[in-house]
């Protein structure tokens, strides 16, 4: 029997279309004070923020590169060649014929304003660096919810900002926290009043666009005592001859009895370096999940967290990466159990092809404390061809009376029975690779709201298509 | 034996050249991932290496003749009846004896002190294993150090075809009066040979000791070799234990190895079995019992070089009072490994609230024609278990020994041969009841 070659997977780059620059203010390359106090003028920031934003530079600078990963990747960044504030017109539209049309022409070609007009209840949308459009269901507005970009929530609610910015990634966490803190541009702000139920999820989408730009948002979810909200962030990025960095910081923090979900789908071009922190702090039966997909980029480094703080406190991280030619998705899960009768999961699915290398790493960390806990890992891993690797680095630490922890992770290839199955039921070999790659993946894609996968089964479906088509 | 005198001219050479790069290598910095856990200046022995070479007599002290406590270990192992036995007590071999059978058929067994002059296959080794002692940072200050002042030690080569009927033993006892030991052991299996070989660490006398001990394992199986092997670790007092055991298997050869520990205060261990030709086999088993304030950090590399490999390994972790275990494991599949498998499980039970148990079980695959998995638990007694056991009326140490074994059971049964098991059975059973008897 010939082998299967899914060599044109991922090959080809489908959201590689881009716009010729044009923007309003773009900062010289290179980061320095001068850079971080421009920012924070062209904000018209409060002074605590550009305080908060000159001594994350401090540590930036201080600290080094991390000497564990991937350094190889990690030390081809060159900071001093990033642009790391763009601004593309004077305002954010309220509406979606103000925003300017060749904005509006990208997000066309990737079907956000359907999905949005269709199935969201709010929409924030960052092209670069500053919101462009933004709406927000009038009923979750009489309820007060806040659901605005970053600036806008800076400007808007000062003293909540204040209270929750950097509590629970504070600058001096890792050198690229310290960098998005420095440098933090755009994101969105989430505040979900006590008991509120938002059932309709909130999404925002980024976009990077010009060369050499990086891209630094800034998310804050805070949903107060027996609240809940699911939250979507999905990214893509054109394609760019040089390295583009993105390096985002995501802080969620769930009052008691809360229910957070954050749902990250991203498809970076194959330049772009993805080096994310993400953490939630758990409350007292406050519930957390992150739902994390990465394909694309070039090195993502990716290990949402959930501290379990509370009582009863539950996290759930599902982390899916697909690694293909010139990629390393170091993706991973870290779970830190800090209070009794705690309890989470870690599900990770990988797939690795054309050389690509996917990469589990995971922390679950049981302090004394936190007794009667329970935690399970599970990480299943599939290799598509000889050039391909997967890894798995998970640690686990326990410390804590009467705490259960099993991990399992698995490696393998596409199963020949599984294969000898389907073809003997008449399927060609090569819809039969679909099938199993598209069954490998499906615990992620059904975790996702059925309207909002018209997005997701673009990207996923067109590369695993151009794989075995 | 006068074993200064002898060594030859070549072995000094090395030992020199060890001392010289060693005298060159820091001690690894605390922020390395082996090291994060366990501090390595515990075994910086500099203060009780001799302070030149060759190794002065007063170095090699030992048994100027067998105290009491000898002749009951000697009547010991005689009712086993192994084919060979050599007992080193500190530095000194004291004891050897070879099966005139097996002497006859080119069994060469005996101590790599005073005969490493005579026996002509363990030059390149030695060699070997100084070139080697870089192949891991981390670890190349214990590697030279080991190199460059080991003493005593054993060696085992069964030539082609043999295959030995009856168990070899050898026993490293350590007395109270010794700052530091440096046991080697050397295993030769030529293709198609057979050995089962039980290497034993054990203090003698009022366990009071502080030693630091560096010591050496090596495993060198040729093609259809196959060997059952056991580790031993018996220290009692304040022992700082360091242990490396390397294994190299060519083609179609298969390791059956296993670890015991009972004791030590701290211990730092790193299991390696490369795989280097097709169809290799590595079974690693661990069964490890921690108490007090015991520290028990274990490395492990399953290296699959060649197509048809498959490794399998088994750690079980069993922890009291402050105990701490650590595991760290790796799968390394290369990409010319087509066809190969390995599993990795690791299981920690926590008898109280104050044990400690880290778990990191790795996976590098970097061919697709594999099939790997690992999994790791850890947790308390199962509380229907206890219920079980306490409603039938059971003395709670007693219901614990019970946990305890059933707990290993699963380990103790799989053991390639019934002596074996009933070796390693044995001294977890006196080990559980010497302590119950010390309280």
């Amino acid at each position: 029997m010939e082998k299967i070659q899914p060599k044109d997977i991922g090959g080809e780059y489908q959201y590689g279309f881009k716009d010729p620059e044009n923007y309003v203010f773009k900062s010289k390359p290179g980061l320095n004070r001068k850079i971080v106090e421009e920012i924070s003028w062209m904000k018209k920031e409060p002074d605590w923020m550009r305080e908060f934003r000159l001594k994350a530079l401090d540590i930036f600078l201080s600290k080094p590169m991390p000497h564990w990963g991937d350094t190889a990747l990690l030390n081809q960044i060159h900071f001093d060649q990033i642009y790391y504030y763009l601004k593309p017109s004077e305002k954010t539209a309220d509406t979606w014929e103000d925003v300017p049309e060749y904005i509006r022409n990208t997000f066309e070609k990737l079907g956000v304003p359907q999905a949005e007009r269709k199935f969201l209840a709010g929409l924030t949308a960052q092209y670069e660096s500053e919101s462009v459009y933004h709406s927000l269901h009038e009923s979750l507005t009489r309820q007060g919810v806040i659901f605005l970009d970053m600036d806008a929530g800076l400007r808007e609610h000062p003293d909540l900002v204040k209270e929750y910015f950097g509590t629970v990634i504070g600058p001096a966490d890792n050198k690229f926290a310290a960098l998005n803190s420095a440098v933090w541009s755009g994101g969105s702000l989430v505040y979900i009043p006590k008991g509120v139920q938002v059932s309709i999820p909130l999404q925002a989408y980024f976009r990077i666009n010009a060369k050499n730009a990086g891209q630094f948002e800034r998310t804050l979810i805070l949903a107060e005592e027996g609240s809940s909200v699911h939250y979507i962030e999905g990214c893509t990025a054109p394609v760019y001859s040089s390295d583009s960095l993105h390096s985002a910081v995501v802080e969620l923090i769930a009052k008691p009895g809360a229910h957070i979900r954050y749902t990250t789908i991203q498809n970076w071009a194959p330049n772009v370096y993805n080096l994310v922190t993400k953490r939630a702090i758990a409350h007292r039966d406050a519930f957390v999940e992150w739902v994390d997909g990465n394909l694309g980029s070039k090195l993502t480094m990716k290990f949402p967290a959930v501290y379990l703080m509370g009582k009863g406190a539950r996290g759930e991280i599902l982390s899916c990466a697909l690694a293909g030619r010139g990629q390393h998705q170091d993706t991973g899960a870290k779970l830190f159990f800090g209070a009794p009768h705690t309890s989470g999961t870690i599900t990770s699915k990988s797939i690795s092809k054309d050389g690509g290398r996917a990469s589990y790493r995971g922390l679950v960390k049981v302090h004394p404390q936190a007794h009667d806990t329970k935690v399970r890992v599970r990480c299943d891993a599939l290799l598509l061809d000889e050039q391909s690797r997967s890894d798995t680095y998970p640690t686990m630490e326990i410390d804590g009376e009467r705490t259960q922890v099993e991990h399992e992770a698995s490696v393998s290839k596409i199963g020949e029975d599984q294969l000898f199955y389907l073809t003997s039921r008449g399927i060609t070999e090569s819809d039969a690779v679909a099938l199993i790659v598209n069954g490998f993946f499906e615990c992620f894609a059904k975790e996702l709201p059925l309207e909002y996968s018209v997005e997701l089964n673009r990207l996923i479906q067109m590369e695993m298509e151009g794989a075995v088509g | 034996m006068t074993p200064t005198d002898i060594e030859p001219d070549w072995l000094l050479e090395i030992r020199r050249a060890a001392r010289e790069k060693l005298l060159q290598t820091p001690i690894p910095s605390r922020t390395e991932e082996e090291w994060r856990r366990t501090d390595p200046a515990l075994w910086d022995c500099s203060s009780s290496f001799p302070k030149t070479l060759p190794i002065p007599k007063t170095f090699q002290n030992g048994a100027a003749s067998a105290p009491t406590e000898l002749h009951s270990i000697l009547n010991e192992l005689d009712r086993e009846n192994p084919g060979a036995l050599l007992i080193q007590w500190d530095q000194k071999a004291v004891y050897l004896r070879l099966d005139s059978e097996l002497k006859r058929r080119g069994v060469e067994f005996g101590s790599l002190q005073g005969e490493s002059g005579q026996t002509p296959f363990l030059r390149p080794i030695l060699q070997a294993q100084l070139e080697e002692s870089t192949r891991r940072p981390v670890f190349t200050f214990c590697a030279l150090a080991h190199c460059a002042f080991w003493s005593g030690g054993t060696y085992l080569r069964v030539p082609k075809g043999v295959q030995l009927p009856k168990p070899i033993r050898i026993l490293y006892l350590l007395s109270d009066a010794t700052p530091a030991l440096f046991p080697k052991t050397l295993l030769l299996l030529e293709p198609e040979s057979y050995a089962c070989v039980i290497e034993e660490y054990r203090s003698l006398g009022p366990c009071a000791s502080q030693a630091r001990v560096l010591a050496q394992t090596q495993i060198l199986l040729q093609e259809a070799a196959r060997l059952d092997f056991s580790n031993i670790q018996r220290w009692q007092g304040k022992v700082l234990h360091f242990w490396q055991q390397t294994a190299r298997l060519e083609k179609e050869a298969r390791l059956e190895a296993t670890h015991l520990a009972l004791g030590s205060a701290t211990s730092k261990a790193l299991m390696q079995s490369t795989l280097s030709q097709p169809g290799a086999q590595s079974n690693l088993k661990a069964l490890t019992f921690g108490t007090d304030a015991r520290h028990l950090d274990y490395s492990t590399e399953q290296n699959h070089l060649a197509p048809q490999t498959s490794s399998d390994l088994v750690f079980k972790s069993v922890l009291k009072e402050r105990a701490r275990s650590i595991y760290r494991g790796l799968i390394r599949i290369e990409p010319q490994a087509r066809g190969s498998s390995a599993y990795q499980a690791d299981h920690n039970l926590l008898l109280s609230p104050q044990a400690r148990a880290d778990s990191t079980p790795i996976l590098e695959i970097l061919t697709e024609d594999v099939q790997c998995k690992h999994g790791a638990t850890a947790g308390p007694v199962d509380p229907e278990q206890a219920f079980y056991l306490q409603s039938r009326g059971l003395p709670p140490e007693e219901a614990e020994r019970l946990l305890v074994m059933g707990f290993f059971e699963s380990v103790l049964s799989s053991l390639p041969n019934d002596f074996l098991r009933e070796q390693l059975g044995g001294m977890i059973e006196n080990d559980i009841s010497r302590r119950r008897q010390g309280k």
